[in-house]
């Protein structure tokens, strides 16, 4: 038995908890997926290790909006998941004392779209750990990746690996991997003259199926009726039209300012490897300027567009 | 039918002479993306792919088509009235899928006609899987990597050359029109079996399924329902990629006075999908939309076709976001009838 295993089956017994969502062995190499555990004997098949992408806050109002009971249900954590759950918690979607944050060390996870694009059509059967690297096999190839080659973009500039607030915490605390600076990338694309920043949107929107994969595993996208899919009225067209896909993209930015925690469980969610992280990053980094504010750290803050300042700059009212 | 045998290097050719009659679709990379699409002359298909990203599908059925254009002064239709459509390289689970997808939309009382202007007239080329990937489980349903069921021709990978395996007469008429291949001899045709064995073999024992449609026609409050798709966040990932999915929508895009009325793939994973006028949802909950999913796959459409709505791509399984795998669904339903 792991520690985590350990550890959670006596959190689960001494939380009395209902349910508890976390991370087991997927049916593909390299990819965990989310389980709920109904009793702490079940616990034995948890896992947490780089191929946990998802972000299991998700689930948590889901479960909430099934559910009228106050059943108590335990979460594991990585640090953008805490953050997630935290946010949720200010935005007021469920009452902190019916969830148990288990917090747990992030070393980064890999991002399943971006391994495609690596492999390509090859599939690996075998895959393992060395230090910085990870090496993957299959029928007839092996393979050595850097480990920052197929992390999660919001993994490789992550500062909070380790959940800000939780109830229990397993193992030591993970450094941040910093490999890069957060917003090296927006500095690098704004350089860039607007028609060709314009075209790179075109060209990532416009691959765009509408499968709301994005959307939907995103744990800050929760509203009961999402604009997209309100059909009385109509807010935008259902079909190949590349504005009405620049506005799903678009307005769900706006949606998300100050409110992504850059978990880039998004990304990992595209089956067509879509950047759907770029102008988020970009309007997390007007807020933290703005308003000196990152979602998800406390509870106690307000959400940074829910406050009002008399002196807020506000140069962008003609 | 007879086999035939083309020096790999003689492919292009052979795409090239296709082409003067045909729109060529193969699999294709652009931008990030594995697809099928319209060769440009000289250009290569990317065989190294075995299965696309996106399903051959979208070459019959696109998920944005026009159905017709209307202004004030009234309607144009429109239809595919380009050359013949021929399908150079998907693999023997996406071909079988065509079969499937068709029964919906060519039946013996009506005919869609936007299907029919690009299927009929079509040839399907099926590249057999010498190397089927961990996620393929054709050979679950009667398909396998070697499987012809709705192709024209299935052609064969042997190294140095490729074998050409028609179907049906017209297609073998075509090839000797064509032209540049030679009868394979009997060292080739064994070379394919064995390659045909080895593959087969590597793909291991499909589960028992005979048992699923009556276990899922008893199991429609079934709390197992709600086990298997707690993980699911309904996407349309998995409908929009399976090859034997076919749900539409209709809408009219407007501006000003003029517009066009476009058919777009839907799927019963989205909550709009059965919302009734009256704002009443008869599939409220993620765990009826997925149920509906694989009781359609798996218990009405054997009732309607006679065959599991499946062919085994795996590719919900590779793109599932949450690595939700239908294929530990049907275990778990084939186990049920030990119980
Ligand atoms: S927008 Fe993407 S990165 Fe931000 S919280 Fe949602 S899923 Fe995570
Ligand atoms: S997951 Fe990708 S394809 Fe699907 S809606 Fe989001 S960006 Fe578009
Ligand atoms: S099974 Fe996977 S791909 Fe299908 S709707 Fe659920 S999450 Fe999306
Ligand atoms: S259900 Fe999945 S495996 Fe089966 S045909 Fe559809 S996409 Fe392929
Ligand atoms: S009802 Fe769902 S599973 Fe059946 S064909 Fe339509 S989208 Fe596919």
């Amino acid at each position: 038995m792991s520690e985590l295993t350990e550890k959670i089956k006596k959190i689960f017994t001494d939380e009395k908890l209902d349910i508890l969502i976390g991370y087991e062995k997927g049916s593909l190499p390299l990819r965990g997926t989310p389980c709920f555990i109904e009793s702490a004997e079940d616990a034995d098949k948890l896992i947490f290790d780089s191929t946990c992408h998802n972000n299991l806050a998700k689930y948590l109002t889901d479960q909430k909006k099934t559910e009228v009971d106050a059943r108590k249900i335990g979460i594991v954590v990585k640090g953008c998941d805490a953050r997630a759950v935290v946010q949720l918690v200010v935005e007021k979607q469920f009452e902190r004392e019916n969830i148990v944050i288990i917090g747990v060390p992030c070393k980064g996870v890999i991002d399943p779209s971006k391994l495609r694009a690596k492999l390509r059509d090859k599939e690996i059967s075998d895959f393992r750990f060395d230090g910085n690297k990870i090496i993957v096999s299959g029928e007839n190839f092996q393979e050595t990746f850097d480990k920052n080659e197929l992390l999660s973009d919001g993994c490789l500039s992550c500062k909070y690996p380790n959940a800000p607030q939780y109830d229990y915490f397993i193992g030591d605390p993970a450094e941040p991997i910093a490999s890069k600076d957060e917003y090296a990338d927006i500095d690098e694309f704004e350089k860039k003259p607007p028609d060709e920043r314009w075209e790179y949107f075109e060209k990532e929107y416009g691959k765009c199926i509408r499968c709301y994969a994005c959307r939907n595993a995103c744990p800050m996208c929760y509203c009961e009726q999402c604009f997209v899919d309100c059909s009385m009225p109509q807010w935008i067209g259902k079909g190949g039209n590349l504005s009405d896909k620049m506005i799903f993209h678009i307005v769900r930015a706006m949606h998300l300012a100050g409110r992504c925690v850059d978990c880039g469980a998004c990304a990992a969610a595209c089956p067509l490897n879509i950047d759907v992280r770029l102008l988020g990053k970009r309007i997390e980094r007007e807020v933290a300027e703005r308003f000196d504010f990152t979602a998800g750290m406390d509870f106690e803050t307000p959400p940074a567009l829910a406050t009002f300042r008399e002196d807020d700059k506000q140069e962008f009212i003609m | 039918m007879s086999v035939y045998r083309i020096k790999k290097d003689d492919l292009s050719l052979f795409l090239e002479k296709l082409r003067e009659d045909f729109a060529v679709y193969a699999p294709v990379e652009s931008d990030g993306i594995t697809s099928f699409a319209e060769l440009e002359p000289g250009q290569e298909p990317a065989f190294g792919i075995l299965k696309t990203q996106k399903p051959p599908k979208e070459v019959f059925y696109p998920q944005n088509e026009i159905m017709f254009r209307f202004n004030e002064e009234g309607m144009t239709p429109e239809l595919y009235d380009g050359k013949p459509i021929a399908l150079f390289g998907v693999r023997p689970c996406d071909a079988k899928g065509f079969n499937i997808i068709e029964r919906v939309f060519i039946d013996p009382k009506y005919e869609d006609p936007y299907w029919s202007a690009r299927r009929k007239g079509s040839l399907v080329f099926a590249l057999a899987c010498n190397e089927p990937l961990l996620s393929c489980f054709c050979n679950w349903f009667g398909g396998g990597p070697f499987d012809k069921t709705g192709s024209d021709v299935l052609v064969i990978d042997t190294g140095e050359d490729y074998l050409f395996e028609p179907t049906n007469e017209g297609a073998e008429k075509l090839l000797s029109n064509i032209g540049g291949f030679e009868k394979a001899e009997k060292a080739d045709i064994e070379k394919a079996g064995k390659l045909r064995k080895k593959a087969e073999s590597s793909m291991g024992e499909p589960p028992k399924l005979d048992s699923v449609k009556e276990t899922l026609d008893n199991s429609w409050n079934s709390p197992l329902w709600d086990r298997i798709s707690a993980k699911c966040l309904g996407c349309a990932v998995c409908t929009f990629s399976c090859p034997t999915c076919y749900c539409f929508d209709i809408q009219d895009e407007t501006r000003r006075d003029k517009g066009t009325r476009v058919r777009l793939w839907d799927t019963c994973q989205f909550p709009l999908f059965t919302k009734e006028g009256s704002g009443h949802n008869p599939r409220k909950s993620q765990t009826s939309r997925l149920r509906q999913r694989f009781m359609h796959k798996f218990s009405y459409m054997v009732e309607t076709l006679n065959e599991f709505g499946c062919v085994g791509c795996g590719r919900c399984v590779t793109l599932c976001p949450v690595n939700l795998d239908v294929r530990d669904f049907l275990e778990k339903i084939a186990a049920e009838k030990d119980k």
